[in-house]
């Protein structure tokens, strides 16, 4: 019982360490974070949509993982606690933080094809390219539509439709479709069509966007197998303890246990490098 | 020594290498066939587009593509179709220049080229997808098994020496 309520105090004395913590090492890495602290700041945060959801997430994982280290200091190492809690935390923060940050650009640019497709749409039937952008922005959900939306409201402060598109070009980060985006409006903006270039470029994405789901998928099998296989002989190892525990006492006690734990190890290392080199496509 | 010269360039351009180099040298003459099809011409249209898509290029191949010391698009197509780093890309540039040359229009011409890399891309994908779990699967027999046989059997193996010790 003791025990129980020294936890719920260390849980505290870890949220406190949090706070400082953060506000003491992102002071320094200032810079670095800029980008991150603009996402976590303001609207972005406690549970607004989808992102939101996500950065909370975010949080929890980090506080959970402090106070994993907390009860490691409590149960085990003071030092080792210690360390993790104040230098843990603000990495795991910026790290979630920042591969929250590059999932949404990859989202963004997924989701362009499906808003292009909308676009050749309204050209089709007669729209011209600002209303039509600006319809989308405002009417169709998802990423790219949501990011656009924001970087249309420039406009008010006077800026041409070229302008808006570099600016979503670079908050975007996008890749095939950002280009195309930036030919549609310079096609515009010489008095042309785009509608036939919309015929064009649609299913040129598409097949790109078709080719890269294949490769990314690839890569997530091939790291689900290699993650698979490497673990298996430390799970049949350690079934060992439990069936043969005596024996398990004597090999890791042998002169040469640790040398076969260590090789077994290396192999392994090696065999996932090959395998991971090997199910790259380029 | 034509073979030689060949195997030597595969040795030094790994295949990974040149299919990246495919890759975006499809991209970059599929948006060259949009600033054709839009009415920008060939001298406009191939630095533009290496302007909005070098910076996703394979190292080298931007300088490669770039016109060197204001090279006419002309001079810069012949070096390509002599020159050109992967030699099975040179006959594309050559088809172009041939074309250019003759005052042809390019927009179709270039954005069949686009679609012919394209294909190739496709098939080389499908291949690599289909040959992948057979080198997996040896690649885990080869590099896995091993360990899993040592941790498993390594400590039995050594109660029964000493077993036989006694």
């Amino acid at each position: 019982m003791s025990k129980f309520f020294l936890l719920i105090t260390v849980f505290f004395i870890t949220l406190f360490v949090v706070l400082i913590s953060i506000w003491g090492i992102t002071f320094l890495y200032r810079k670095a974070l800029k980008k991150e602290l603009r996402l976590a700041r303001g609207k972005r945060v406690l549970g607004r949509g989808k992102r939101g959801a996500k950065i909370l997430l975010g949080w929890t994982a980090g506080l959970l993982a402090l106070f994993f280290f907390a009860s490691l200091w409590v149960l085990k190492s003071p030092v080792l606690g210690l360390v993790g809690m104040v230098f843990g935390f603000p990495f795991l923060y910026r790290w979630l933080l920042k591969k929250d940050h590059d999932q949404h650009l990859e989202s963004i640019d997924q989701n362009s094809l499906s808003f292009l497709y909308a676009l050749q749409g309204l050209s089709e039937v007669g729209i011209n390219l600002p209303s039509a952008l600006f319809l989308l922005a405002e009417r169709i959900d998802g990423p790219f539509a949501a990011e656009l939306k924001k970087s249309l409201k420039k406009y008010e402060d006077g800026k041409n439709l070229s302008e808006l598109l570099e600016i979503f070009q670079k908050r975007a980060g996008l890749k095939l479709s950002g280009v195309y985006l930036n030919l549609i409006e310079m096609v515009y903006s010489q008095g042309l069509s785009v509608t036939p270039l919309l015929t064009k470029m649609v299913p040129l994405l598409e097949m790109e966007s078709s080719a890269n789901q294949k490769i990314k998928n690839l890569r997530k099998s091939s790291f689900a197998q290699i993650g698979i296989a490497f673990c298996i002989p430390w799970v049949v190892g350690m079934s060992l303890i439990y069936f043969q525990g005596d024996l398990v006492t004597k090999f890791l006690s042998s002169p040469t246990g640790w040398l076969i734990l260590f090789l077994s190890l290396v192999i392994e290392i090696i065999g996932s490098r090959v395998i991971w080199q090997v199910s790259k496509f380029y | 020594m034509a073979s030689f010269k060949i195997l030597l360039e595969k040795l030094r351009k790994g295949v990974r290498y040149r299919r990246r180099v495919r890759h975006a040298l499809m991209q970059f003459l599929e948006t060259v066939g949009l600033y054709l099809q839009a009415g920008y011409d060939l001298g406009y249209a191939w630095p533009e587009s290496l302007k909005a898509i070098g910076d996703k290029m394979p190292a080298g191949l931007l300088p490669e593509l770039s016109s060197r010391e204001e090279e006419p698009i002309g001079q810069l197509l012949e070096r390509l179709a002599n020159h050109f780093s992967i030699r099975p890309l040179r006959v594309w540039f050559s088809v172009i220049l041939e074309l250019y040359q003759s005052g042809a229009g390019l927009s179709h011409c270039v954005s069949s080229i686009a679609n012919t890399l394209r294909s190739e891309h496709s098939r080389d994908l499908e291949n690599h997808l289909q040959r992948l779990p057979s080198r997996t699967n040896i690649l885990i027999i080869l590099f896995f098994l091993p360990p899993t046989f040592l941790l498993l059997f390594y400590p039995l193996l050594l109660e029964v020496i000493s077993s036989l010790g006694e």
